[in-house]
This record gives C-alpha cells, structure tokens and sequence, in this order.
C-alpha cells in the first residue's frame, strides 16, 4: 500500500466532512460587523494614509515615510497613533510641503481607531 | 502535495493593501482551512467557527506586522495555534484532539482497512500526531510546517517518513 497517498485519501475525506457544513460568507458578514464595530485598526488607517499619501508623493516615498513614522513613534499601535500623526505630517511637510503636511495632520486626525 | 486552491494572489493582495476588499478575499480563501484546522484538533462545529473568526480578526489587525508575504500561511496558523491554546486554558481542559467529528464516522471510504486515521493517532505522541495533522490533514508543505513548528525542513521530513515507516509496519 502507498501509505503518503493513504494518508492524503484520509485527510482529504476529513476535509470535506469538516466543511460539508460551513457557511463561510455567514462568518465573513459576522466578521465585518465585528470590524466595522471595533473601529479602524491601525493596519486600516495606514491603509487609508497611503491612499492618501501616494498621489502625492508616489507607493515607495509614502511607504517609506509612513515607515520611518512609525518607527520614530515606537512601533504603530492605536495608543499612539497622535504621535504617529504627528511624525508622518512632519515628515511629509520637509518634502511635499507645510499644506501637504497639514493635510496629513488633519486626515489623521479625523481617523477614529479601536 | 497542494490540497487547497492556490491562494498566492489573493494572499499578495491583502498584505499589500489590507482593505476591506482585499480581507473579504483572503478570508474567503483561508477561513474554511482554519474551520478543518480546528475541527481537526477536536472543537466542534461552533466553537470552530467563533476561533475562525478570531483568527481571522486578528490577522486583519496584525498583518502589518508580517514580514515576508511568502510565509502568510504559516503566520496565520501560528496565530491559530494560540487562539486554541487560549481556548483550551479558558475552557480548564485538553480539547478531544483524537476525537473524530461525529460526520465523519458514517458511511466514508476508509483507507486503513477498517481503521480510521484518528484511531492511528491516538497512538502516536502529541506532537507526531499534530506533525501528521499538519502535513495530511492541513495539507502543509515541509517547508511550512518547519516555519510553524520552527524546527529544520530535515527534521520534518524525516519525522514524516518515519511515522509512515511505523504505519506500515503497524499494518504489516
């Protein structure tokens, strides 16, 4: 008996068990009611800050920036997030300019996070 | 030994760019793994789901901090792993991990000759039996179950082969 494929017969026969009764857009839904609850993590405002930061500086200098930002700031986490602001607009107005800066400063801001 | 759809893109997708869009996708690729993940190691059907979840949630919050898209799925494991090691201190007990789901006993073509998978595990260690979940169940690669269990490529494919050796030879 070729026991590898023994055991990848059996496997696949608990997989399809297992899931003969999952619902997986069921648990999706409830998940982002839960997120949308929650507020915005700091993963998801970053994500919001790059769609705003790329037109203006391009993908690598807003990612670089918001980096360097968070760095500064000790590592993202929704605690700091002010100061993480405040980095990233400080950092953006040394080369885009003081109203891109502002800009960043005020968006940031307005973000509500968990 | 690929058991589940590729899910490269999906995954290079969401670590790019984490939006909403981009999680919907990855969940739908990696949610019902998680659900035969716990299944596997003996939840039931609810509990699974609500540790899906979690999971789930928890990968949205933290994959900022993954560093190489590559290893998503053994980070998204890792994470399981905790959540049920949590689950099972909160709960005061060791979950059934031996325990087949109650579907899987009727009717389904065995190919042990009479003895199903889970009866096999039960005679193996904890951690050869999570080793053959991995691999056989989970549909892990090598090199993924090294970076989950961080221990050498080598030393899973050995600890495999020798418990296929010591199946044949229980079946002998």
């Amino acid at each position: 008996m070729n026991w590898d494929q023994a055991l990848a017969q059996e496997g696949s026969r608990w997989r399809e068990a297992a899931l003969r009764q999952v619902d997986t857009e069921r648990l999706l839904q409830g998940t982002m009611r839960r997120l949308e609850r929650d507020g915005l993590t700091p993963t998801e405002a970053m994500a919001l800050m790059s769609h705003l930061l790329e037109p203006l500086c391009g993908k690598g200098a807003a990612e670089s920036t918001m980096t360097a930002a968070s760095r500064r700031c000790g590592g993202l986490s929704a605690r700091n997030w002010r100061t993480f602001v405040a980095c990233l607009s400080e950092l953006i107005s040394s080369f885009c300019g003081a109203a891109a800066g502002r800009l960043v400063d005020q968006a940031g801001l307005s973000l509500e996070l968990a | 030994m690929a058991v589940w759809t590729s899910t490269d893109e999906v995954v290079a997708r969401f670590v790019d760019r984490p939006d909403e869009e981009s999680f919907a996708e990855v969940f739908r690729a990696m949610a019902p793994q998680l659900v035969v993940y716990f299944r596997a190691r003996g939840c039931e059907a609810g509990v699974a789901e609500d540790l899906t979840q979690e999971v789930m949630l928890a990968t949205f919050r933290k994959v900022g901090s993954l560093r190489d898209g590559n290893l998503f799925r053994p980070w998204l494991f890792r994470i399981a792993k905790n959540e049920l090691l949590q689950h099972v201190r909160q709960q005061g007990r060791r979950p059934e991990v031996t325990a087949l789901p109650p579907e899987l006993s009727a009717g389904a073509w065995n190919p042990f000759d009479g003895l199903r998978l889970g009866e096999w595990l039960d005679c193996l260690s904890p951690e050869d039996r999570e080793l053959m979940l991995l691999r056989y169940v989970d549909g892990f690669a090598y090199h993924e179950i090294a970076e989950l269990l961080e221990i050498p490529m080598g030393t899973v494919q050995w600890r495999v082969f020798r418990l296929k050796k010591q199946l044949a030879e229980h079946f002998a």
